[in-house]
């Protein structure tokens, strides 16, 4: 999730009231953003996906100063006509079909809202643009753009001076040089041209959704701004423009409507939701006589049972989203947290219930309860030990050693053997996991070794639990490479084979750098638990 | 401890090293006087010490003795000499002498070089002997002499002699001796003068009760404050006492457990908890994607769902996606399945789960790719908020967390939503368990057929438990270190 860096006098500026530390703290961590770190300087905050409007300082100073009560309710954000047009060329349609745009002027710029401006930019291209493939924004000086602009597409030999770079390159050039062009040529791969922003005399505003232009770059001296969206999800690119267009409103910026195709752009006007009050109670488990006042306190308008969402929220899908804001403006801390009244029959999962039994028998005999890992290291289950299986296999494990699921224990159990070789025998070890064949099953395998550990003794804890279970085992000489010939068994209980028990092969022990006999055995439990 | 108490308590190693304690000055002293092996001489020296007997001084010296080359030089000489002995007669040249002595060329040209320097060569293409080489023939070489000395303690010999013959290959060595000066106390000199009976009884025989023989003699007392050496008893692995534990609070609570399998469809795992098929969780770095595809449910189920997403997130939503296979990456996928199976007549209902979950993580102390999560859904159209509340925080309460803190969080799946904290008194700070919240209506209805509250939670146990156990990284519970098995407190 993302996490911004905020300028925390900046911020207490905008709040435009003296709150101390502690209440800060306390407030950020209430209003549904996770509080990092803060110091003199800075407040680092974790945003949620749902508030992306929360990423900027403007947003984030706005929504909090809403939650404490000090200006709460909705805002009205004016947007003045202006007369910018966008044409649009059908070529984009393939590539990038969405474009929106807002021109916004008298900006007061500096290091800090500069700052704030890329981080907003890269937080909302990573989250809510999902890395820039859904919506990319753009932001100019309009100063140093003549209107009208088109939305097109040009070649991949077609030339302009990317942001940071001295000289010209091509399209193709900056997809394979260019870091911004590395990082997101993926995204164009697909396409013979690609889409650009250009201006009245063919100047190049930007490649989105890679990078900008030199010429058209933003900096302190800037006054006026312009400003595009586009992307695959027109909703998104408005929510995006929005969000960063009455950012710029609440610091006094003026905001100017842009023609984009015949369709006017920014639209800041609040979208209305019926809300019924018992609903909100009956969800919240509260006896409210009004929502108006935590509502507002979230920054929502409301009149006579109908809630007005401000332009910049994206996350308000149904009734449902309001209830949760209200309840975060009640304070999750206010509520009396109490068990309901119905009581309810407990019960306990058979399997389970039958797997501890199991387990606890075999603590018993002296034996510990391992835990191993489900994913397994493919050689420790086939070729170590002298067997070759056909394995659940992973994808993209990320940790390249654990790349199979395991088909069984006793691989898992040597692993561990392995590990403590370095303490005295004897060692006796068991564990009942999930063992995938593909199908779910869950096996027990147990082991021991010392010096001296014979087949008898593995077969006698064996037939130990089957008496405790009731249960009687037959045993059938087989053949297993992973045990040693003439010393392993098959083992059946009610006609149904369902173990292996045995001494195992030296050569295994050699490939698990063991030292010492190890014997043991590998059943199936669930289908013991079937039959018994 | 009174002299007559002491020699009631005497161990039979000790009796057998007391006459010797007054005598002897140290524990190789004891062993060959005693004949007893150097364990028991030891052990019963450790025991007297315990009892304020006597005091033991470790004394280790370094003692020089001949190495392997040098016991094979000894009888056959060295190689200067054997060098000497081969031109006493004849002029040879190198490979010659080589030849007649079975010297190494390296051995001979280390004595070329010491015969040179003593004069007792003239050096040519073959080499003469000297009448000095000749005189030393009929002597032994303080080289000679030096071994012959050995073993002997390092401080006593010759220090340049010593460096120099270390230097050449397996000559002589040096070990460390260890052994035990030992000084006797006033205790001890009272002890040894004392007389002392071994008419004790060591171990009680079936015999001895049958005859009633015991009653003619003393046992002999032991020193029962002494620690003993630790045995363990078989064990069940702590993750699992502690899973256990929380599985009786959800029981004890009215719960009832479900269960399911590790491999999900990205259906079950994702879409059926209104999680868009674009969103980053879905992406391949969190999670654990499987070769091959898994079977959707029913159709009426797929539809639901679909309809869902297409008007709640606006987007085509693709059944291919869906079937994608991989690890379940919470046991929440539990609780989509379970209010799917639900029918009108089982509500209102509570269930609970703790399995296991995967996420496609690099493994550090707070990370693990495989971890237990605790699951718990109540479907009662009388439930709200308040309850979801109440019920983490009665869990917690019994899991010995007296302070919970619920704040506000976001999931796709939930609304409103809540993150737990924990008060963790060894850290003296908030501990993050993880999430719950009331199932949104997107989730319930395509599952369930109607929109009724359903809370929901699924936090991470490790966190719960490390402090309890003391563990500061998580992979612990994944280490099998027999010994922290072994020694590893129960949950109580």
């Amino acid at each position: 999730m993302p996490t911004i860096t905020l300028d925390k006098k900046d911020i207490l500026n905008m709040l435009g009231k003296k709150v101390s530390d502690a209440e800060l703290r306390d407030r950020i961590s209430m209003i549904g953003t996770d509080l990092e770190s803060m110091d003199d300087k800075e407040i680092v905050v974790e945003v949620f996906p749902d508030r992306p409007d929360m990423l900027t300082a403007a947003g984030f100073a706005k929504a909090l100063s809403s939650f404490m009560g000090i200006k709460t309710g909705l805002d009205h954000y004016k947007v003045n006509k202006g007369s910018f047009k966008v044409k649009v060329d059908k070529g984009v349609k393939k590539v990038r079909p969405h474009a929106v745009c807002a021109v916004v002027k008298n900006v007061k710029l500096n290091e800090l809202i500069i700052q704030y401006l890329m981080q907003v930019q890269e937080k909302l291209h990573k989250t809510f643009g999902r890395d820039r493939r859904k919506l990319s924004i753009g932001v100019y000086d309009l100063d140093k753009i003549e209107f009208p602009l088109t939305y097109g597409v040009k070649s991949r030999n077609f030339k302009f001076i990317p942001l940071e770079m001295k000289k010209e390159m091509s399209v193709n050039e900056i997809l394979e040089n260019h870091p911004k062009g590395t990082d997101f040529a993926h995204l164009l791969k697909d396409f013979k041209d690609v889409p650009v922003w250009l201006d009245k005399n063919e100047k190049v505003l930007s490649m989105p959704p890679i990078i900008n232009s030199e010429d058209t770059k933003v900096s302190v001296e800037s006054k006026n701004l312009f400003i595009d969206v586009t992307g695959l999800d027109l909703k998104a690119c408005e929510q995006a423009l929005n969000i960063l267009v009455t950012g710029f409103s609440e610091r006094g910026a003026d905001i100017y409507s842009v023609d984009v195709g015949g369709k006017s752009y920014p639209n800041l006007e609040p979208k209305k939701v019926k809300i019924d009050i018992d609903y909100v109670n009956k969800v919240l488990g509260l006896s409210l006589k009004e929502v108006k006042s935590y509502l507002e306190k979230m920054g929502y308008g409301y009149e006579k049972g109908i809630v007005k969402i401000p332009c910049y929220r994206t996350d308000v899908i149904s009734q449902i989203d309001l209830v949760e804001d209200i309840a975060i403006a009640y304070g999750y801390e206010n509520f009396d947290a109490s068990i309901s009244d119905f009581g309810g029959v407990a019960e306990e999962n058979k399997f389970e219930e039958f797997r501890n039994k199991v387990c606890n028998i075999l603590t018993g005999f002296g034996f510990l309860e391992t835990n191993t890992y489900n994913l397994a290291k493919k050689d420790d289950q086939t070729k170590n030990m002298g067997i070759s299986l056909k394995l659940v296999e992973i994808e993209n494990a990320l940790n390249e050693e654990y790349n199979v699921m395991r088909s069984w224990m006793i691989p898992c159990l040597l692993d561990v053997l392995r590990s403590n070789k370095h303490y005295e025998v004897p060692q006796k070890i068991f564990e009942a996991g999930n063992v995938f064949l593909p199908s779910e099953k869950v096996r027990l395998g147990l082991l021991l070794t010392n010096a001296s550990a014979s087949y008898t003794e593995a077969r006698q804890i064996l037939d130990s639990l089957f008496n405790s279970l009731g249960l009687v085992g037959k045993y059938k000489s087989v053949v297993h490479d992973s045990f040693i010939s003439g010393r392993v068994a098959r083992v059946s209980v009610n006609g149904k084979d369902i173990a292996y028990v045995g001494e195992i092969n030296p050569k295994v022990l050699k490939n698990f750098s063991l030292e010492n006999p190890v014997v043991g055995f590998e059943l199936n439990l669930s289908e013991l638990f079937e039959i018994s | 401890m009174s002299v007559k108490e002491l020699v009631e308590s005497l161990h039979p190693l000790e009796r057998k090293v007391l006459p010797y304690i007054s005598k002897c000055k140290s524990l190789k002293e004891i062993q060959g006087k005693s004949n007893l092996q150097e364990i028991e001489v030891s052990r019963a020296l450790q025991w007297f010490e315990n009892k304020g007997v006597l005091k033991i001084k470790k004394n280790n010296s370094e003692l020089v003795q001949i190495g392997k080359n040098g016991k094979e030089y000894l009888s056959k000489g060295l190689p200067e000499k054997q060098f000497l002995k081969a031109i006493r007669e004849k002029r040879l040249s190198l490979n010659e002498i080589s030849e007649k002595t079975g010297l190494s060329r390296q051995e001979v040209n280390i004595s070329l070089g010491f015969l040179k320097r003593k004069k007792a060569i003239i050096f040519g293409k073959e080499i003469e002997i000297t009448a000095k080489g000749k005189e030393l023939l009929k002597t032994k070489s303080p080289e000679e002499k030096f071994l012959e000395s050995l073993p002997k303690e390092k401080e006593l010999l010759n220090k340049d002699m010593l460096k120099d013959l270390l230097k050449r290959r397996e000559l002589i060595e040096i070990v460390v001796k260890k052994d035990k000066l030992i000084e006797i106390t006033a205790l001890g000199k009272k002890l040894s003068k004392s007389k002392i009976s071994d008419n004790f009884i060591e171990s009680l025989t079936p015999a001895m009760i049958r005859d009633g023989s015991f009653e003619k003699k003393k046992f002999r007392k032991y020193d029962v404050e002494i620690n003993v050496p630790k045995i363990y008893p078989g064990k069940r692995h702590f993750v699992n006492e502690a899973k256990n534990h929380a599985k009786k609070i959800w029981l004890s609570m009215g719960f009832k457990e479900m269960s399911g399998p590790v491999i999900n469809s990205g259906f079950w795992n994702f879409d059926s908890l209104f999680v868009p098929q674009d969103h980053p969780a879905r992406e391949m770095q969190d999670t654990f994607f499987l070769k091959g595809k898994s079977k959707l449910p029913s159709k009426k189920i797929v539809d639901a769902v679909k309809k869902q997403h297409e008007e709640g997130w606006k987007y085509k939503w693709d059944p291919e996606v869906a079937m994608k296979s991989v690890l379940r990456t919470h046991t929440t996928v539990l609780s989509a399945r379970t209010i799917a199976n639900l029918k009108e007549k089982d509500l209102p209902v509570k269930y609970f789960s703790i399995g296991r979950n995967y996420r496609n993580e690099a493994l550090d102390w707070s990370h693990l790719f495989e971890f237990n999560q605790s699951e718990g859904i109540v479907i009662d159209p009388n439930a709200n908020f308040k309850h979801l509340l109440g019920y983490l925080k009665e869990f917690f309460m019994k899991m010995g967390y007296d302070d919970v803190r619920f704040r506000p969080a976001y999931f796709p799946y939930t609304e409103p939503s809540v993150e737990i904290d924990v008060y963790v008194k060894e850290k003296d700070s908030w501990v993050e368990l993880g999430g719950a919240g009331i199932f949104r209506p997107e989730v319930v209805k395509p599952l369930l057929g109607k929109d009724i509250p359903v809370l929901a939670w699924g936090f991470g146990l490790g966190r719960v438990i490390l402090p309890y156990y003391g563990i500061k990284d998580l992979r612990d519970f994944y280490k099998n270190d027999l010994k922290q098995l072994k020694e590893m407190k129960s949950w109580i």
